[in-house]
């Protein structure tokens, strides 16, 4: 669940720049609603540790900092990579479940 | 600069305030250090202005378990940050140990003079050091476990309030400097001797290598006193003063004066906010007052060694002095600003018709 979770918000942020609040809000409105509880910070983190983002600082319109986010050259490969993975597994899970 | 994300808590409205809160506690008691606390913290803050201002409930953000939420929020906090909470806390200790090196040199424990025209330089002397560390360091464990302890009460009761908190936080401190004082008299703690100059030494490297590492970029967050005076200032400011209206008001029915209007009562606060500008060189007179009295006063029971005891002791006292008037006039002046521009506000409220 957590990998899903870093390749969905991973393919949320290679959509475009983007910062925290918008990241959720696109995962919501795809179904992630009841997952999410405090886990995006972590995985933004991860992401960036790893190098597959990169975030800039700028003052929001609120007033606190916020980070923008965009995907990195590595990142979009690791994308790549999640989504050829995904493509297999829930080929082979489906295969499973239908018992087939 | 206001970049920290304390000075944007107040847009909150009060549900989300109060969750932010019980966050914020939760962070704190993980004993990280305040970089990624305040990269943390202002990142939550963000979404929960945008999550508001989009009409969403604080659930949504959170979910219904907040401990659940704050758990996950920080499991990523790992061994580096809590290195780096410590690395930050002994910046502390090597600020007290560089301070008292320095008075050491200037007030040597036992000095041996060879003959005429030696100075404080000259002298080596040793410092109680096991006696320091050990102090400072049993004080900074047990406000560390205090803190974590404390914050985990008060984020699963949530009932407790803040004074008890800022209650607790005083107790420490005194309890602290308790424990510093007690270490350091204890002259049968000399496990080691060590040159105040290499104390000195060690102390002084360590704080430069922390400026170059960690502290460029964490000045730039760092939420000045000063700031956080005015920010807390201004938070409760405007009910203060309609209360002080209020009660001026009653008093002056109940003296038979008549109805305080607000544009007299608006003059009355204006004259004063004169009234004490105009008191500022009293707050730079009166050390000058203290230390000549100080200075007579120990003069007189021949208190001084010679010229330069006499100039030392001058020297440190208008440091002292200056250094805690300087600090009490900036607070009294942020009160007063606030109080004009309370002024100039409502004064535009009454000539609009509000």
């Amino acid at each position: 669940m957590r990998g899903i979770l870093e390749g969905c918000v991973l393919a949320v942020i290679a959509e475009g720049e983007t910062y925290g609040y918008e990241i959720l809000a696109r995962l919501e409105t795809c179904g992630f609603e009841t997952l999410l509880e405090g886990t995006l910070y972590p995985v933004l983190t991860r992401l960036e540790k790893k190098g597959l983002i990169a975030c800039r600082r700028a003052k929001s319109p609120y007033g606190p900092v916020r980070k923008y986010y965009s995907v990195t050259e590595s990142g979009e490969k690791a994308l790549d990579s999640f989504k050829a993975n995904y493509k297999k597994i829930t080929a082979a899970a489906d295969t499973v479940l239908k018992g087939e | 600069m206001k970049d920290s994300y304390v000075f944007y808590t107040d847009k909150l409205g009060k549900k989300y305030l109060d969750v932010f809160e019980q966050i914020e506690m939760y962070v704190q008691s993980q004993n990280v250090d305040d970089h990624t606390k305040e990269e943390r913290m202002g990142e939550l803050l963000d979404i929960f202005l945008s999550a508001e201002k989009m009409g969403k409930p604080v659930h949504k953000i959170t979910g219904n378990d907040l401990e659940q939420f704050c758990e996950t929020f920080c499991s990523d906090f790992g061994v580096k940050n809590r290195i780096l909470f410590v690395l930050d806390w002994m910046k502390s200790i090597a600020k007290v140990l560089v301070f008292v090196s320095v008075l050491d040199l200037l007030f040597p424990e036992s000095a041996e003079v060879s003959g005429s025209g030696a100075s404080a330089w000259e002298h080596f002397s040793s410092l109680n050091i096991s006696g320091y560390f050990i102090g400072i360091f049993t004080a900074g464990v047990l406000a560390m476990i205090l803190n974590i302890v404390l914050r985990r009460i008060m984020f699963k009761k949530k009932q407790i309030s803040m004074k008890i908190l800022k209650a607790a936080s005083a107790l420490t401190a005194v309890l602290g400097f308790v424990i510093i004082f007690y270490f350091m008299e204890l002259n049968s703690l000399r496990l080691f001797n060590c040159p105040v100059w290499l104390v000195l030494g060690i102390s002084g490297v360590y704080l430069c290598l922390h400026y170059l590492l960690r502290g460029r970029h964490m000045k730039r967050e760092k939420v000045k006193f000063f700031d956080l005076v005015q920010e807390e200032s201004h938070k409760e400011f405007a009910e203060e003063m309609e209360k002080k209206y209020e009660k001026a008001r009653k008093k002056n029915l109940k003296k038979g004066k008549g109805e305080l209007s607000v544009g007299t009562f608006l003059e009355k606060e204006e004259k004063d906010c004169n009234r004490t500008e105009k008191m500022k060189c009293f707050y730079y007179i009166l050390p000058l007052i203290v230390i000549g009295s100080a200075f007579l006063t120990t003069w007189k029971i021949d208190g001084f060694d010679g010229v330069t005891d006499a100039m030392i002791f001058i020297a440190i006292n208008l440091v002292i002095q200056y250094t805690l008037m300087t600090g009490i006039w900036k607070i009294t002046w942020i009160g007063v600003k606030e109080r004009r521009e309370w002024i100039r506000k409502k004064r535009d409220e009454i000539e609009r018709g509000v």
